[in-house]
C-alpha cells in the first residue's frame, strides 16, 4: 500500500495562465447562442495551433497557455471576427496574459488598444460582421433599366417619331404651309436622297452607326 | 408603366451589354444555384465499440432521442436516428499522429454527454455540441471515462465522472464535478502498472491494471478498489493466475453493472475465465466448439446499467459459424452460472444488449434475421426475417454484420420494437429497424486517401458502325445504313412521348439538381475512391456521390496492403490500381467495380497503341532518404540514364515536388495587356518545383527547375516559417503558388499569420518581345540558349488563414481562367475549400500606386498586402465541410465549367465556373419572359403592319 498516496479533496491548485474569450450580443450577433458548435477560436505562435470549441456560455477557453506571442483569430460558418494578439509572459504558473487589438498586414509590434490583462482574463471580441457566401442574380430594375443610353436613346427617338405629328397638327396655318412646301421641295430631289422614313429606318446602318462611321467618311 | 412584354423586350436587347460590362470574376456561389450544384457526404468514421454507441434523448422532456457515438477517427457525433444525418460533431485529438483511445458515456446529466480522449475530458451539450465544460489533463493519456453510478441521497443529484489518466509509470484515478468539470479528488498510484479499465459498482470503484511478465508475455491482471466518497483507495488484488494472452485488449471488463466482471478466454480459446470484480475466485468454463472449428473472437456484452440484471452474453465466432452462452451472476454469493445457449447459426452474426428497467435483452443480428431474446430466458420474444441485401452479382463477398448497437422498446401486449445501429463489414453504418433497413452511412468513405476522376466509357457503336459502312462496297454500305436507321426508328415513338414531358419540363422543373442537368454535359463522371483500409469504392458524381460498387482490394489479393495506392485512369471506363509495395497492378470496369478479365485487357490494349512515335521522355524520381532529386531517362523502359541530380542547400529538407499537371492545356501563349500589346507567357511543359526546409533556421526555399537541362530558373527563400505547418505549392501555365505559415515567435518586425505567393513566368519583361527566344523557329532546353531565364513577377499576400493543399480549376481547352482551389488547414473545425481567381491574385499588380486605365482595363487593381480569404470564394458555401485533406479538379463537357472534387474525413464535390457559365444558360435566365418577349414583339410586328403598309401606298399618291 506505500504505492498510493492519496490527494485529498483540497488540492493546492497551481492554477496556470487562463484566458477566456467571450462573445457578447451585439448589434452584429443579438443571439451569441444561436452561433454553431463548429464555432472554434485558434491560437497560433509555432507549431500546431490551440483550439477552443464555442461553450454553451459563449466563450473559448484556453488554460494551460506556454509564455509566447500568440495570434487569436476565430473559425466561424456565419460572422467573421477582429484577429487578436496574445502575450503570454513569465515564469511557469506566474505568467501574465495580455491581449491585444492586432492587425493583419502589419508588423507585429504595430498593436492596438490593450484588452485584458493579468493571470485570468476575459476579453470580449468583437464581430466584424456576418459572411455573405452567395452571389445575387443581377435581377431587374426599373432604375438601372432607364439609366441605359441606349434606352434613352430610343426613347427620345420614339418620341421624336410619335410627338413630330402631333406639333406638326397644332402649328399654326401659315407655318404648316410653310414647312409643307420645304418637304415638297425635299421630295422633289432626286431619288438618291431618299425621303421615306420607312425604308430609312429600314436600310439604317446600325453597325455603322454604331461603330461610329458615316456614309460620308466610307464615300 | 409600359406593357409587361415591352420590358421584357428591353432586358432581352440589354442582355449583351450587361455582359459586357460586368462579367461575374469571381465563381461564388448563386444563392438559388447552392444544395444543388453540389453535395457532401458527412461522414464520421466506424464507431469505435457498440459499448460507446448509444441511444440518448439530447435534452429532458425530448421525444425522440439521438444516437450518440464515438469513432476510431476520433470523432463523436450525433445523429439523427430518423434519417441518419449527423446534428452535430466535434473532432477529438484528430492531429495528434499517435493512435489515441476515445471514450464516450452517456452524460451524467441528461443534457450532456462526456468524451475523454488524449488529454482531455469534456462533455458536450447533448442536443447542439457545445462544450459545458472540460478538463484537462496536464501530462498523461486518458485510458477511461466512467459516469459515478452511486446513490447519494435524493433522487436526480447530479451524478459525478471518473476519469483515469495513465502518466508514464503513473496512474491518476480522477473524481470529477458533474456539473463544472473541476476535480472533486484524485488518486495516484505508482506502482508502474498500466490502467486499463475503469468501472464502477453502486459502492465501489474498481481501477483493473495489468503488468507483463517476464515469462511468455503473459499479463497479470490487478484489481484496485476505491472509496468514491474520498478517493481513498480500500484495496488492490492481484488475480491468481496469469492471463495468458497476447494482447490486453481481448479482456473484458464489464463496467457499471451491479456485478461488474472481467471476462477473458485463453489463448487456444479453450476455456472461458470469469471474475467477479472485487471477489478473488475465478469460475472457469470449458469452451467447445461443436464442431472442432477454430474460435476467431470472443466477445463479451453486459449491460451498462447500475440497476439491471447481472447478466452478460458470450459471443464465440468461428471462421463458418456463431453462438452465445448467457451467463448469470449471483451478486450476493459472487457465483458465476451459465444460463443457457443461444443456438448456432452459420455466418457472421452480431450481437448488442439492452436494457428496459433492470430487464436485460439481447438483440442477435445475422445474415439474414434479427432475433430478441431476454437475459432470463432463451425463448425468442421477436423474430424478423430480413430483407435480402442487394443481388450478390456486383459483389464479390456478401456483407456481414460486425457489431450492432440496439433500443428495444416493449409496447403493450408483451411485443417488442427494436432498432440496432449495425457496422457491416463492408463499412456501411445501416439502421434496422424491425429487419427492415432505414438508412444507411457509406462510413468506409471516411477513409478516403486517394480519388481520381474516371470518364464513363465511351460509346463506340456509332463510330463502329460508320466505319464498317465506310469499308464496305456502295450497295452493301448502303443497306447496312438503312437497317440502322430503321433500327434506330424503332425507338422514335419513345422518344415523342417524352417530348412533351421534355419541352414542359425545360420551363418548369427548376428544382432539378444541376449535377443531374450537367450528365448530358460531361458532369457523369465516375469518381474512384481508395480507402487507407484497402477498399476502392466507385461513386456517381452527377448523382450526389451515391456508391455505385464497394469492393475489397485485399480480398482481390492479400499480399498486397493496398495502401496507399495509386490511382489512374487509363482508358475511359477503367480505373487502374496500384499498389506500393509490390507494383502489381489492378484494373477495374468504373462502371461495375468488376476487374477486367484477361481478354477484356487485350482487346483494350490491342485498340488503345498509340502510333505517335516513341518520345524520349525525362523522368524524376524524388528520394526522401537521400534527400535528392534525380532526373533520369529510360528509352527502353528498364534501364535508368541519370541525367541530372538536385541537391537542396546544406541543412536544408526536400519534402515535395511538384510538376505540371498531365492535363494542363494552355489556351492563349500571351496575355494581352490594356494597350493591346502582348506580354508573352513563358511556358515550358518541363517545369519541377522543389520545395525545400530548414527547420532549424525556419527557411523555406523555393526552386523552379527545367527538367530537361536542370537549369535552375528561380529561387525564393523564405524566412520565419514554421515549417511544422504544411507548405502547399502548385505549378499550372506559366504561374505558380504556394502557401506557408510565419511563425509569431520569430522577429517581431514581420507581420504574423499565413502567407500565400503568387509568381509569374513572362518570356520578356517588354511587352511584344519574345527574348532571346524571338528569332529562333525551333527552342531547346538544352541547346544554345539554355540559358534564357524567364522574366519573373511575384507577389505575396497575407491571407487570413492557413492552407493546406492547392491546385487549381481545369478545364477541356484551358480557355477559362484557371481558379487556384485552396484547403484550408484545419485539425479539428471545419475547413474551407476556397476558388481563388488567380487574375485577383496577379503578380502584376501595381504597388504603391493606384492601376493606370490600362491596367485597370486588364483588371489590376492596387496591390494590398492582406489578401482577405472572402467568403463568396468559398465554394463550400454553408456547407460545413470537416477535415478535408486534399481536392482534385476534371475538366467536364463544358468549357466553362470544371469538376470539383475535395475529401478528408468527409466528401465535398462540385462544379465551379471561374470565369462564369458562358456557355449554359444559367439558373438567372427566365424562358417564360424569353416566351413573352418573343410573343410581344411579334405582336407588335402584326400590329404595326396595317399601318406601315397604308403609309407605303398613301405615299406614291400624295407625290402629286
Amino acid at each position: 500500500m506505500q504505492f498510493f498516496t492519496l490527494l485529498a479533496s483540497i488540492i493546492p491548485l497551481s492554477v496556470a495562465s487562463r484566458l477566456a474569450i467571450s462573445i457578447p450580443a451585439s448589434a452584429q450577433i443579438p443571439q451569441p447562442a444561436s452561433l454553431s458548435s463548429s464555432t472554434y477560436a485558434i491560437l497560433h505562435s509555432s507549431g500546431p495551433s490551440l483550439t477552443a470549441p464555442l461553450t454553451s456560455r459563449n466563450t473559448f477557453e484556453f488554460g494551460s497557455l506556454e509564455p509566447g506571442s500568440y495570434l487569436l483569430s476565430v473559425y466561424c460558418r456565419d460572422y467573421a471576427f477582429e484577429p487578436l494578439r496574445v502575450d503570454v509572459s513569465g515564469e511557469a504558473d506566474e505568467e501574465t496574459v495580455q491581449v491585444w487589438q492586432t492587425f493583419r498586414g502589419n508588423a507585429w509590434d504595430n498593436k492596438g488598444e490593450l484588452r485584458g490583462a493579468g493571470k485570468d482574463v476575459t476579453v470580449d471580441i468583437r464581430a466584424l460582421g456576418s459572411n455573405e457566401y452567395y452571389q445575387s442574380r443581377g435581377g431587374f430594375s426599373l432604375l438601372s433599366f432607364f439609366k441605359n443610353p441606349m434606352i434613352l436613346m430610343s426613347l427620345f427617338s420614339l418620341l421624336v417619331i410619335g410627338g413630330l405629328p402631333w406639333i406638326m397638327n397644332n402649328m399654326d396655318p401659315e407655318t404648316k404651309a410653310e414647312f409643307e412646301a420645304m418637304q415638297k421641295q425635299r421630295r422633289e430631289k432626286p431619288a438618291s436622297s431618299p425621303s421615306d422614313t420607312a425604308s430609312q429606318i429600314q436600310n439604317f446602318d446600325m453597325a455603322g452607326w454604331l461603330a461610329g462611321s458615316s456614309k460620308d467618311k466610307r464615300g | 408603366m409600359p406593357p409587361r412584354w415591352l420590358l421584357s423586350a428591353a432586358t432581352s436587347c440589354l442582355l449583351p451589354a450587361l455582359l459586357l460590362g460586368n462579367l461575374p470574376s469571381a465563381s461564388a456561389v448563386f444563392a438559388d444555384e447552392a444544395y444543388k450544384s453540389d453535395f457532401h457526404l458527412s461522414l464520421i468514421g466506424y464507431p469505435r465499440n457498440p459499448d460507446l454507441t448509444f441511444f440518448q434523448a439530447p435534452y429532458s422532456g425530448s421525444k425522440g432521442s439521438l444516437l450518440y457515438t464515438v469513432t476510431d477517427k476520433n470523432v463523436i457525433a450525433a445523429v439523427n436516428p430518423k434519417d441518419g444525418s449527423t446534428v452535430w460533431r466535434q473532432l477529438l485529438e484528430h492531429n495528434s499522429s499517435s493512435p489515441t483511445e476515445s471514450f464516450l458515456r452517456p452524460g451524467p446529466a441528461q443534457d450532456v454527454v462526456v468524451s475523454g480522449s488524449g488529454h482531455k475530458v469534456e462533455a458536450w451539450s447533448a442536443a447542439d455540441g457545445k462544450q459545458a465544460w472540460r478538463n484537462d489533463v496536464k501530462s498523461g493519456q486518458v485510458r477511461d471515462v466512467e459516469v459515478l453510478q452511486i446513490e447519494e441521497g435524493k433522487e436526480g443529484a447530479e451524478k459525478d465522472v471518473l476519469a483515469l489518466v495513465q502518466d508514464e509509470k503513473t496512474s491518476i484515478l480522477k473524481r470529477l464535478n458533474g456539473k463544472t468539470g473541476e476535480v472533486v479528488w484524485e488518486s495516484l498510484d505508482t506502482s508502474g502498472d498500466i490502467p486499463f479499465q475503469l468501472s464502477s459498482s453502486l459502492t465501489t470503484i474498481f481501477v483493473v491494471s495489468y503488468t507483463s511478465t517476464l515469462i511468455g508475455g503473459n499479463v497479470k491482471v490487478k484489481v484496485a478498489s476505491y472509496d468514491p466518497q474520498t478517493g481513498r483507495n480500500i484495496d488492490k488484488q492481484t488475480l491468481s493466475t496469469e492471463i495468458d494472452i497476447s494482447h490486453p485488449e481481448n479482456i473484458f471488463v464489464g463496467a457499471n453493472s451491479a456485478a461488474p466482471v472481467i471476462v477473458w478466454a485463453d489463448t487456444s480459446s479453450k476455456t472461458l475465465k470469469v471474475n467477479v470484480l472485487g471477489s478473488k475466485s475465478i469460475s472457469s468454463f470449458s469452451i467447445d466448439s461443436p464442431t472442432g472449428e477454430e474460435i476467431r473472437d470472443v466477445s463479451v456484452h453486459a449491460p451498462h446499467q447500475p440497476n439491471a440484471l447481472p447478466h452478460f452474453l458470450v459471443h464465440y465466432q468461428t471462421g463458418k459459424t456463431h453462438w452465445a452462452e448467457v451467463f448469470h451472476i449471483n451478486v450476493k454469493k459472487g457465483k458465476v452460472t451459465k444460463a443457457y445457449d443461444l443456438p448456432k447459426l452459420s455466418g457472421t452474426g452480431a450481437f448488442s444488449v439492452s436494457t428496459i428497467d433492470a430487464n436485460v435483452y439481447f438483440t442477435r443480428v445475422t445474415d439474414d434475421e434479427i432475433i430478441i431474446v431476454s437475459s432470463a430466458s432463451h425463448g425468442i420474444l421477436s423474430r424478423w426475417p430480413k430483407k435480402p441485401v442487394v443481388p450478390a452479382t456486383q459483389r464479390l463477398v456478401l456483407p456481414h454484420a460486425v457489431q450492432a448497437s440496439s433500443e428495444v422498446v416493449a409496447k403493450p401486449g408483451n411485443t417488442f420494437a427494436v432498432r440496432s445501429v449495425v457496422l457491416y463489414s463492408d463499412g456501411d453504418w445501416k439502421l434496422v429497424k424491425n429487419g427492415e433497413e432505414d438508412w444507411i452511412r457509406p462510413e468506409a468513405l471516411a477513409y478516403a486517401d486517394e480519388a481520381v476522376f474516371v470518364d464513363p466509357p465511351e460509346d463506340l457503336s456509332l463510330a463502329l458502325n460508320l466505319e464498317v459502312e465506310g469499308h464496305e462496297n456502295v450497295v452493301k454500305g448502303f443497306f447496312h445504313r438503312a437497317k440502322r436507321h430503321l433500327h434506330d426508328l424503332q425507338s422514335l415513338p419513345a422518344r415523342l412521348e417524352q417530348l412533351p414531358q421534355l419541352v414542359l419540363g425545360s420551363f418548369f422543373k427548376k428544382s432539378e439538381s444541376i449535377l443531374v442537368r450537367g450528365k448530358r454535359y460531361g458532369f457523369d463522371k465516375i469518381l474512384a475512391i481508395a480507402t487507407t483500409e484497402g477498399r476502392l469504392l466507385g461513386l456517381d458524381f452527377a448523382e450526389g456521390g451515391k456508391v455505385m460498387w464497394n469492393i475489397n482490394l485485399k480480398a482481390l489479393d492479400p499480399n498486397e496492403q493496398w495502401s496507399p495506392v495509386k490511382l489512374d485512369t487509363a482508358v475511359a471506363g477503367t480505373i487502374t490500381v496500384q499498389g506500393y509495395q509490390s507494383k502489381k497492378v489492378l484494373e477495374f470496369n468504373a462502371t461495375t467495380g468488376l476487374p477486367l478479365t484477361p481478354e477484356q485487357l487485350v482487346n483494350r490494349v490491342a485498340v488503345a497503341t498509340p502510333e505517335t512515335p516513341a518520345r524520349l521522355s525525362v523522368y524524376y524520381d524524388f528520394s526522401e532518404i537521400n534527400n535528392v532529386v534525380q532526373g533520369y531517362q529510360s528509352p527502353d523502359g528498364i534501364e535508368r540514364q541519370e541525367l541530372w541530380t538536385f541537391q537542396p542547400p546544406p541543412g536544408e529538407r526536400i519534402i515535395v515536388v511538384t510538376s505540371r499537371a498531365a492535363h494542363d492545356p494552355v489556351a492563349s501563349i500571351g496575355r494581352v495587356l490594356g494597350d493591346r500589346r502582348v506580354l508573352y507567357k513563358y511556358l515550358n511543359p518541363n517545369l519541377v518545383l522543389i520545395t525545400s526546409v530548414s527547420e532549424a533556421s525556419g527557411k523555406a526555399t523555393f526552386t523552379v527547375l527545367d527538367g530537361v537541362s536542370s537549369n535552375v530558373l528561380h529561387t525564393s527563400t523564405h524566412v520565419g516559417v514554421d515549417t511544422s505547418q504544411p507548405i502547399p505549392a502548385i505549378l499550372s501555365e506559366n504561374w505558380l503558388a504556394y502557401s506557408f505559415t510565419l511563425n509569431t515567435s520569430s522577429s517581431a518586425a514581420s507581420a504574423k499569420g499565413s502567407s500565400l505567393t503568387f509568381t509569374e513566368f513572362y518570356e520578356s519583361s517588354i511587352p511584344d518581345d519574345r527574348g532571346p527566344l524571338g528569332a529562333s523557329d525551333e527552342v531547346s532546353s538544352v541547346g544554345k540558349n539554355d540559358l534564357s531565364l524567364p522574366h519573373v513577377v511575384s507577389a505575396s499576400y497575407l491571407i487570413p488563414h492557413p492552407l493546406s493543399y492547392l491546385t487549381t480549376t481545369s478545364t477541356l481547352q484551358g480557355i477559362t481562367t484557371r481558379s487556384l482551389l485552396g484547403i484550408t488547414h484545419s485539425s479539428d473545425y471545419p475547413t474551407t475549400l476556397y476558388s481563388l481567381p488567380t487574375n485577383a491574385l496577379s503578380a502584376r499588380r501595381p504597388v504603391g500606386r493606384d492601376p493606370t486605365p490600362q491596367e485597370a482595363m486588364e483588371g489590376l487593381s492596387r496591390y494590398a498586402p492582406v489578401f482577405d480569404l472572402a467568403p463568396p470564394w468559398a465554394i463550400n458555401h454553408k456547407r460545413e465541410i470537416w477535415g478535408l485533406k486534399k481536392v482534385i479538379s476534371s475538366p467536364s463537357g463544358l468549357e466553362s465549367t470544371s469538376l470539383v472534387f475535395a475529401w478528408g474525413l468527409d466528401l465535398f464535390g462540385t462544379v465551379t465556373a471561374p470565369s462564369g457559365t458562358f456557355d449554359m444558360l444559367g439558373g438567372g435566365f427566365d424562358k417564360i419572359q424569353m416566351l413573352i418577349t418573343v410573343a410581344g414583339l411579334w405582336a407588335g410586328v402584326l400590329g404595326v403592319a396595317p399601318f406601315v403598309r397604308r403609309k407605303q401606298i398613301n405615299t406614291p399618291w400624295q407625290m402629286s
